[in-house]
């Protein structure tokens, strides 16, 4: 086993080899696990519940993390892998641990560029993001910011501190307004993760940065030495109570035993004897500092094979890696001051990368800090939960409808059956009168059929909260949020409904739908299509419904029959963006890729032709905003044509050129 | 008892054993150096020889070096002198034992190590592998790429192999201490908390059986009792199961646990049912001992029959020999390859 796989990967398999052992060797642990698996999960769960929404190419990672049987969780992500860095964003843990570097440094640098302040999380989140969604995991991110600076201050979040915080949040804001060139993201995250990389929380918060520099190459082979001779120490606890003389005179044992010792150390493709060049701290057997602020687990013993399965990795291997630097070896200490400084030059000129671009802007930035201030800071409301933000629905620019361009509307409502048809138009229509809940509600409902899911719920909420008896609000509030991922707050909108209507249950096609909704979200499928049915039969021309029965039957792994309901619901309605995808999604899952992608196709030239066309170009995605999502499908798709030019070209978010390259194989 | 016929490969632990089904007298050794930990691989093709006193001994003819550890191997069942083997660095590569230094063909689509190859005994043409990247993958040794890979479990899959009475049956064994058995005929992907289908698709199991609250390390299918599996894990224990509810083309959790046998001190690592008796079974486990069982449930007799202590590191794999009823071969971390008679 080479010496790459001990520093990479480090999934359910070890690392380092030992760790499989050691694991075969304990005693059953099972449990022990699964309760220290689920301990360690939750409170970042909890925390950053709001801002899951990482690029789509992260997201394998991302759900393995979140994987929910306990024990391949506890052998989770290692975000901390060098390897798996490059394009992978490892989701909660790592920004728990990035969050309190930000905390450090960011005071220093957030005054010169407010701009870069909120760094990899927006980073990441606008790499792939609309803008409204970004802002939003952005504004969620800056705020654990703000909250993690609080807790080293230890002042309750609320109150006079949070004015010292408020600066960092115009710099998240100011930082989303500008569109970033997709191109630079990924160069940048990388010389970002590599400082964030692994920052112990309590640890040595001053170094920052060149703690950061400190995982890289050179010290690498102390983090490996150090886990190998963990591992080696605690398979030897395994065995210490074992009496059989063959585990005494076991080479293997012995050689766990050099290992522990540091006596023999790997180097390379063999394990060479040390000849003192590879002096790591002197308590790194018992480093219990790292290893106990770490893990919350009562199992002392099996801390350290814990922390080396990968989530915490990184931590202790600055924790012992520190102490290597201190000790002042020649050969290694000047492999680690080269490399301090080329990641010095490497930052500074990540930053001086970015001035350019915005050096013209910064003074007048500066001025509008502060009236973005106050508008910012009317952005977030205080819960026991922590800081959310409130979000509001960002208007496309330059609606045709609103600049007063009547005879277009005239004629349409003229052939149409009086029902606002666009998204343009409804939006016109809110803006003329924000208070106008069934207003919101219809534009939340277009934009649900248009795939523009975060929009969306916006909307939705909005109408909900300016007229929370308006029932079908509520209902459409719970779909987004099914649709979104977010059973409780599907839940609780759902519950709003069905509390006052419980007396008197009228068999309505509605109610069966929220009946249906509600199975949907708990996965009982099988009795959430019943409802669907007989919500159809009261209701047959609704194409959403037949939509939603279709997407019922895809969740379900039964994609054949949901085709037909997809095709019912295009009959009813042609222009209906939500059916078309679906119907791509499923066509995928049935193999059938060209024919998927013709249909994410269709559905992405529908949206295209909703937006505005954006004379200046000051879009980046010309035309309408498309959706993330139906690229990402669309990509997939050409990806199992074995059309990996197509699948380059979805990257430019090009319906236009898209379909060019498309009919012309 | 005679002593046990000996083979010592100084400087390389042993990961796994296969006798050929052509050859009654060849068996094949994957090795690791340093104990799988760092450094090479070698193949090793071993024969078994008449030697003084009838007693038959072991003859190193060749082997084969590899840039990574060895974990497993498998002989073909079309070629007499072909071999698989499973390795480190995710590769799979298969060997002609005619000929010198270099594998005839490989195959790098794992992401994380090969535990296990096995070659199916029906359809003779094809493969399966598992990988510690929680995926089992089928092939076939004229194509260049994997026929199927199924997302068989979210942690390491340790071993996975094809039944020997049904030719599109695949069983795997996890860290996450289920067995799963899986039919080719209909890979769907599996819907329900805790999965994800677009960014992370799990196979949809014909049958899960949780086997152990710890990792389960390895399996065999009962080559005489069709749907009767057994299952080796870390808590020491030897499980076997009854199948026969598995219904094909449904998903469910099942599996009857038949009888367990503990006995074993540290965790079980390999395990086999003979080829000539229905109810024989043979462990090697980290205790460094191998165990031979009978599983007859309430038989008149204890289950546990011989224990072989010969080795001095783990014992890591076993193996019956196909022709001479009764032999069986261990090899251990010892670097030694034991043939006896129990």
């Amino acid at each position: 086993m080479s010496l790459p796989m001990l520093v990479g990967g480090t999934e359910c398999g070890p690392s380092n080899p030992l760790q499989g052992l050691s694991k075969h060797l304990d005693n059953d642990r099972g449990l022990q696990q699964d309760h220290f698996g689920a301990g360690r999960a939750g409170p970042s769960q909890e925390t950053f519940r709001s801002q899951i929404t990482s690029p789509p190419s992260f997201d394998q990672d991302t759900a393995r993390f979140f994987a929910k049987s306990p024990p391949p969780q506890f052998y989770g992500n290692s975000p901390y892998d060098m390897a798996a860095l490059r394009g992978s964003l490892p989701a909660a843990d790592a920004q728990s641990f990035k969050q309190n570097v930000v905390a450090d440094w960011a005071v220093d640098f957030l005054t010169q560029q407010p701009m870069q302040a909120s760094s990899p999380q927006p980073l990441a989140a606008a790499a792939t993001q609309s803008t409204v969604s970004s802002m939003h995991s952005s504004a969620a991110s800056s705020t654990t910011q703000a909250v993690n600076m609080i807790r080293p201050a230890q002042v309750m979040p609320f109150g006079s501190t949070w004015n010292a915080t408020m600066q960092f949040i115009p710099s998240a804001n100011s930082f989303q307004a500008m569109t970033v060139p997709r191109s630079v993201l990924p160069d940048t995250q990388l010389s970002w993760y590599k400082e964030f990389d692994a920052q112990q929380s309590d640890s040595v918060p001053t170094e920052g940065l060149s703690n950061a520099n400190a995982q890289e190459e050179a010290p690498q082979s102390f983090r490996e030495q150090d886990e190998l001779s963990r591992t080696a120490g605690l398979l030897l606890e395994t065995v210490k109570t074992e009496k059989n003389p063959k585990f005494q005179n076991s080479i293997f044992m012995n050689l766990m035993t050099q290992l522990r010792d540091q006596k023999v150390v790997v180097r390379g493709n063999e394990m060479v004897e040390n000849d003192g060049t590879h002096t790591v701290g002197q308590d790194s057997r018992v480093d219990v500092k790292g290893k106990g602020k770490a893990s919350d687990s009562p199992f002392i013993p099996y801390a350290g094979l814990v922390s080396t399965l990968g989530q915490t990795i990184g931590n202790n291997a600055t924790m012992a890696g520190v102490s290597p630097y201190n000790e002042q070896i020649d050969i290694q200490e000047d492999a680690n001051d080269a490399y301090f400084r080329q990641e010095n030059e490497d930052y500074t000129r990540y930053w001086n990368g970015m001035d350019p671009r915005k050096s013209q802007r910064q003074t007048v930035e500066v001025d509008l800090n502060w009236d973005k201030l106050q508008t910012d800071w009317e952005k977030f409301e205080a819960s026991t939960k922590g800081i959310t933000p409130v979000v509001s629905y960002q208007f496309q620019k330059n609606n045709p409808y609103l600049r007063g361009d009547s005879l277009r509307m005239r004629h349409h409502s003229m052939h149409s059956d009086d029902r606002l048809e666009t998204v343009l138009a409804l939006e016109a229509a809110v803006q003329q009168d924000m208070s106008n809940a069934s207003a919101w509600f219809e534009l939340g409902v277009k934009q649900q059929e248009h795939e523009r899911e975060t929009q969306a719920l916006q909307a939705l909420k909005r109408a909900t909260e300016l007229d929370p008896s308006y029932l079908p609000g509520w209902l459409a509030l719970a779909v987004s949020y099914t649709n979104d991922g977010r059973r409780l707050e599907a839940y609780e909108a759902i519950r709003d409904i069905l509390v006052p209507k419980k007396p008197r249950f009228k068999k309505n096609s509605s109610n069966w739908f929220t009946l249906a909704v509600l199975f949907n979200s708990n996965e009982e499928y099988g009795k959430a299509q019943d409802c669907f049915r007989a919500a159809l039969s009261i209701r047959p021309d609704d194409w959403q419904l037949y939509n939603r029965v279709g997407a019922t039957m895809a969740n379900s792994g039964r994609a054949e029959e949901a085709l037909e309901y997809y095709y019912r619901a295009l009959d009813l309605n042609p222009a209906y963006v939500r059916a078309r995808y679906n119907l791509g999604i499923s066509c995928i899952q049935l193999k059938r890729y060209n024919e998927g992608a013709l249909h994410i196709l269709d559905a992405l030239s529908l949206q295209d032709a909703e937006g505005v066309h954006d004379v200046e170009g000051f879009n980046d995605a010309r035309g309408g905003i498309t959706s993330n999502a139906l690229w990402d499908s669309l990509k997939t798709a050409c990806l199992h044509l074995q059309r990996v030019d197509l699948a380059t070209l979805c990257d430019k978010r090009d319906v236009e050129a898209f379909r060019f390259n498309y009919q012309f194989r | 008892m005679n002593p046990p016929s000996v083979l010592q490969t100084p400087g390389f632990a042993h990961y796994s054993l296969a006798w050929s089904p052509f050859y009654n007298t060849r068996l094949a050794l994957a090795s690791s150096a340093n104990f799988g930990l760092v450094g090479n691989g070698r193949l090793h093709i071993v024969s078994l020889v008449p030697g003084p006193g009838g007693l038959p001994t072991l003859k190193l003819d060749k082997f084969f070096e590899s840039q990574d550890g060895l974990y497993d191997l498998a002989w073909s069942e079309v070629h007499e002198n072909h071999v698989l083997t499973a390795s480190g660095d995710g590769s799979i590569r298969l060997w002609d034992v005619m000929l010198d230094n270099l594998a005839i063909a490989a195959w790098q689509e794992h992401t994380k190590e090969v535990f296990s190859v096995d070659w199916s005994n029906i359809q003779k043409d094809t493969f399966v592998s598992s990988s510690w990247d929680g995926t089992v993958k089928v092939w076939k040794p004229d194509r260049p790429r994997s026929i199927l890979t199924l997302q068989a479990h979210q942690s390491c899959v340790y071993q996975a192999l094809f039944s020997p009475h049904q030719p599109d049956l695949i069983s795997t064994c996890s860290t996450d201490g289920t067995l799963k058995i899986f039919d080719l005929r209909s890979p769907a992907y599996a819907t329900g908390p805790g999965t994800n289908s677009f960014t992370n698709p799990l196979s949809a199991a014909v049958l899960t059986i949780p086997a152990s609250a710890s990792e389960v390390l390895t399996l065999d299918w009962n080559k005489y009792r069709p749907m009767v599996l057994a299952s080796g894990s870390v808590d020491r224990m030897v499980k076997v199961w009854d199948c026969r509810m598995v219904k094909l083309g449904d998903s469910q959790v099942g599996g009857v646990c038949e009888s367990s046998l503990p006995g074993h001190e540290y965790a079980v690592r390999k395990l086999q049912w003979s080829p000539h008796h229905a109810d024989l079974l043979a462990t090697a486990s980290y205790d460094m001992t191998c165990r031979i069982w009978n599983t007859t449930p309430m038989g008149p007799q204890p289950p546990l029959r011989y224990i072989h202590d010969a080795h001095t590191e783990f014992v890591v794999g076993c193996a019956w020999s196909l022709y001479e009823e009764g032999l069986l071969a261990t090899c251990s971390w010892d670097s030694r390859l034991n043939v006896f008679r129990p």
